[in-house]
């Protein structure tokens, strides 16, 4: 019952510093919430959300992952790629985040069965895969040669983007999942009490792995949107998006140790640096001052993670 | 009884030969590959891993880590040019307190670290960015709305001495290398310090027990490593004449590969000074080797990625064959 109580408050905190940021934006910028504007910063949320869901599910269960950013360059190059050449459009996808797939069960494998820490086994993975994608493409960014791939990032179901439809569909699903299946059950526990659940006969290895090939996979989705946005793939695409997805998910109060959280917190806290990020770009603050600023942010929200874990046995 | 480590243990002789397999390999392709010319320009290159490989190693052999490093060496450059060009101030005091605001970032990290017990990884990215943010900021000119990263350009003589100067046909870079492997050596080998941060990293509740001060013995590696950085930061402001924040953006990745692949293990405890030394002068050779063939830079940053993630795997079965602990 407690627990309860306590959830309720963190988002509370949460709810208000949004609402403290729209308020502040709309009174430098009077016409920031017109309805474009909402959208736009739903657009522009959407991205990290669809990596944040299954990163915040991962990120529970123990593990991390910072190839996030190039895992999206790289599968949208391997996508643009084959799909130029021809080959059909769902066929190019399902082949593009196959091999996202397989890239996070390799991750994956290095961090459970070898052993490699998972910071250290994505970071090597990031740049394997930023290169590879500069190899892949050829050093430049690719033409998209058909307008139909452009639907994913542009098209509008009613008149909700793709994007944040798909994002809302993710929020659902892993809300869901988390919340009224053993799986997600089997999530907390091996990122809370990894032991108890193995000798409880949870296969901790294969969750973690198969949440790693999930979130690669949902990279790919989003570097795929993000070039179909642009309307051009460039293998640079997502660089330094982990650094969003870290950020947004640690604000809303999933703990880098594993074992705690909410999805419904990771939600906030994606609105929250998306409605920051975008504010600050509006009234034309400078890009390098929201770099700085992010790194602030990650670090105050660290900090109060580590004092809500030491509050607790005291 | 007196066990002493032996000088060349088993893993140290495996990257010799690695290394000498290197030196053939890229030897027998290009005959020109081992004149005094590229061997100098080769230590060049890797001198500046070097110098920040050596306190990284005492830092991780504590268990910790910076990750910062990188955006550390940037920020420098852009500090020190800034204080040169835009200050006007006497290139000698720039470095000096240019080395002073890098050992205080150093002070920063440890303090996070092991007052506030936020995890090092993530606490020395937050870092980064933060670095990267200030090293734009410096760097950029008023009203510049694009996001290309500007520089600061610095003219002055006796700074350029630094990256580019040699005495006796030796780079100083290399010279400054050879001081702080000697110093890494000494310290971690033939000193009670030495001594701490092997304990602090083997078992911290040991070492807290023996009253070691595991705390105060990590925050000084991460001030020790972050000066460092600070030195690599302002001999690459030297070499390159400017201060600029994607400078060192490379290095963070390279320095804890050469740390690794020299044999240092990331659960602490394990490492020596002379596998790091191996380890950087083999990357030197793999990058270095690989430029000279003219193999592009898209497949160098694969190669190190992948280089990363081998030299990780093959420390820890290492670790699992000798029967140390390999999970935290």
């Amino acid at each position: 019952m407690k627990n309860r109580i306590k959830f309720s408050f963190e988002n509370i905190g949460l709810l208000v510093i949004l609402v403290v940021l729209l308020v502040i934006f709309l009174s430098i910028y009077h016409p920031f919430l017109a309805r474009i504007n909402i959208i736009n910063i739903l657009l522009s949320v959407a991205l990290i959300g669809i990596i944040g869901v299954p990163w915040s599910m991962l990120c529970i269960s123990g593990g991390l992952d910072i190839s996030v950013g190039s895992a999206m360059g790289f599968t949208a190059v391997i996508i643009t790629l084959i799909y130029n050449n021809g080959v059909n459009l769902v066929l190019s996808i399902l082949i593009g985040l196959a091999i996202a797939a397989i890239v996070g069960l390799i991750n994956g494998l290095l961090i459970t069965k070898v052993g490699i820490n998972p910071i250290i086994t994505t970071l090597g993975m990031l740049s394997v895969l930023r290169g590879a994608a500069f190899i892949i493409a050829g050093g430049e960014g690719l033409p998209i040669y058909n307008e139909k791939f452009r639907y994913i990032g542009m098209g509008r179901i009613w008149f909700f983007p793709i994007p944040v439809v798909i994002f809302i569909v993710f929020f659902a699903v892993g809300y869901f999942v988390l919340k009224y299946t053993s799986y997600g059950r089997n999530i907390y526990v091996s990122g809370g009490n990894e032991r108890t659940g193995r000798v409880a006969g949870i296969n901790v290895d294969w969750i973690r792995i198969s949440l790693y090939m999930i979130t690669t996979m949902a990279a790919g989705l989003a570097g795929l949107i993000f070039s179909a946005q642009l309307g051009q793939t460039w293998p640079k695409a997502g660089t330094g998006y982990e650094f969003a997805v870290i950020t947004a998910v640690v604000l809303g109060g999933v703990s880098l140790a594993g074992g705690k959280g909410k999805i419904l917190g990771a939600l906030l806290g994606v609105l929250i640096i998306g409605t920051l990020s975008y504010g600050l770009e509006i009234t034309g603050v400078h890009s390098f001052y929201i770099t700085i600023a992010q790194g602030a942010i990650l670090l105050i929200a660290v900090t109060i993670d580590q004092l809500k874990l030491k509050r607790k046995f005291t | 009884m007196k066990r002493r480590a032996r000088f060349l243990n088993f893993q140290n002789f495996g990257l010799i030969i690695i290394l000498i397999v290197l030196l053939i390999l890229f030897w027998s392709i290009n005959r020109r590959f081992l004149t005094f010319e590229n061997i100098k320009n080769m230590l060049l290159s890797i001198s500046v891993i070097g110098i920040v490989a050596v306190p990284m190693t005492l830092l991780i052999i504590s268990g910790g880590i910076d990750l910062s490093v990188g955006a550390l060496m940037g920020f420098s450059s852009c500090l020190v040019a800034a204080f040169i060009t835009k200050l006007g101030i006497n290139p000698v005091l720039a470095v000096i307190l240019t080395l002073i605001a890098g050992t205080a970032v150093g002070f920063v990290n440890g303090l996070i670290v092991t007052k506030i017990k936020v995890n090092a990884f993530i606490a020395t990215i937050g870092m980064l960015s933060i670095l990267q943010g200030s090293a734009l900021i410096m760097t950029s000119n008023k009203g510049q709305v694009s996001t290309f990263s500007g520089s600061i350009g610095i003219e002055n003589k006796s700074f350029s001495f630094i990256g580019l100067g040699e005495v006796f046909k030796i780079p100083v870079q290399v010279i400054i290398l050879i001081v702080f492997f000697i110093i890494g050596y000494i310290i971690l080998n033939h000193t009670q310090f030495g001594r701490k941060v092997y304990a602090t990293g083997a078992s911290e509740k040991v070492a807290i027990l023996s009253g070691i001060n595991v705390d105060r013995t990590r925050i000084i590696n991460f001030m020790f490593t972050s000066f460092a950085a600070a030195v690599g930061g302002i001999i690459l402001a030297s070499q390159f004449r400017a201060g600029a924040q994607r400078i060192g953006s490379d290095y963070m990745l390279l320095i804890i590969t050469a740390v690794i692949l020299g044999g240092t293990a990331f659960t602490g405890g394990i490492g020596t000074m002379q596998g790091v030394l191996l380890g950087v002068v083999i990357m030197g050779v793999l990058r270095y080797g690989m430029d000279f063939q003219g193999i592009g830079d898209y497949y160098k940053q694969l190669s190190n990625g992948a280089l990363l993630l081998i030299a990780v795997g093959a420390g820890i079965l290492r670790d699992r064959l000798l029967g140390f602990r390999t999970r935290e």
